[in-house]
């Protein structure tokens, strides 16, 4: 009797380039040498996207500089990942957080750290704390911690 | 100035092949082509699917016949570049891949160029399959020509237990 082969198992590998643009660009070399965070600000409706962006509702008009921002803000919404799945940039659990920085309007999504999951609040002040080896990438900040306020 | 990113997206999977094929590739390893034969027309499909297209029957694991390991060049087309540059190291797929392993998950890799991707008909089906000529084949390969189908020494179940077809004529 031929044996039914239930399933076939391999891995997938899909190698890239992504050109930044010149915004992005410097929003990383920023990041990188002055430990900074910089947005664009719409031209219609004033608001900035961080990191930097077309505004998604007038679809693109922006100054054409960059508007720097604080790297503080409020927690606006949080996970905490307990299992593991590949391609993950810690080891579980860790927090994973949407905070609205002080000076952007949306949402910049990092790891929360330094504090116990347990009292991690919706609302509470986090700041980032950067990393001495910086690369120019988003892990230059190793994960924004909460702060007295 | 870092101008770009270079990166990659390396995911593991498991696709659970379902009856019909698990048979076919269980053939494989038994070095036999099974084909599905559709109940209801006839039509014998290789790789067998689980739904005939024509009458829309389901075909189960006993709608098989064995066919022989030859067949027919239907189309082919000849690849002579290299579009994927050098295979990643085993170790940076699994820091990569993480918590699946490569051993269980491991990458698939084309040939060396030249190869040919092949429509083969084999011989008492009604479809064709795709599948590879490689190496000094390559010189006899055009279409019509009959080929039979190498099976590797170790087989697991796998389309590429066959390792290629070799042109016979």
């Amino acid at each position: 009797m031929t044996e039914i082969v239930n399933n076939v198992q391999h891995t997938w590998h899909v190698p890239y380039h992504w050109s930044y643009g010149s915004m992005t660009e410097e929003f990383f070399e920023r990041m990188k040498n002055e430990k900074t965070l910089y947005g664009t600000k719409c031209t219609v409706c004033g608001k900035v996207m961080v990191p930097p962006g077309g505004c998604p509702i007038h679809l693109g008009p922006m100054e054409d500089k960059l508007i720097p921002v604080k790297d503080e803000g409020v927690l606006d919404c949080v996970t905490i990942v307990n299992l593991p799945y590949p391609g993950q940039p810690a080891t579980p659990p860790y927090a994973y957080g949407y905070i609205i920085l002080d000076g952007a309007n949306t949402f910049f999504m990092h790891m929360i750290g330094g504090v116990e999951h347990e009292d991690i609040r919706v609302g509470m002040k986090v700041k980032a704390v950067w990393n001495e080896n910086r690369n120019g990438d988003f892990y230059d900040i190793k994960y924004f911690q909460p702060i007295d306020t | 100035m870092a101008r770009k990113l270079d990166w990659d997206i390396t995911v593991p999977y498991k696709w659970t092949t379902g009856p019909v094929i698990g048979k076919f590739l269980g053939g494989l390893k038994e070095h036999t082509i099974l084909g599905g034969k559709c109940p209801a027309c006839k039509k014998v499909f290789v790789p067998p699917q689980d739904l005939c297209p024509d009458c829309y029957v389901d075909l189960t694991e006993d709608d098989f016949v064995e066919l022989k390991n030859e067949g027919e060049i239907i189309s082919f087309t000849q690849v002579n570049q290299n579009f994927f540059g050098e295979k990643p190291s085993d170790e940076y797929l699994n820091s990569r891949i993480s918590p699946a392993d490569v051993s269980e998950h491991p990458l698939l890799w084309p040939p060396e160029p030249p190869y040919a991707i092949v429509m083969v008909k084999i011989d008492g089906a009604d479809t064709a399959m795709v599948h590879l000529v490689k190496g000094n084949e390559m010189d006899k390969l055009k279409v019509g020509a009959r080929a039979k189908a190498k099976f590797k020494g170790e087989t697991i179940g796998h389309i590429l237990d066959i390792e290629q077809f070799e042109i016979i004529s």
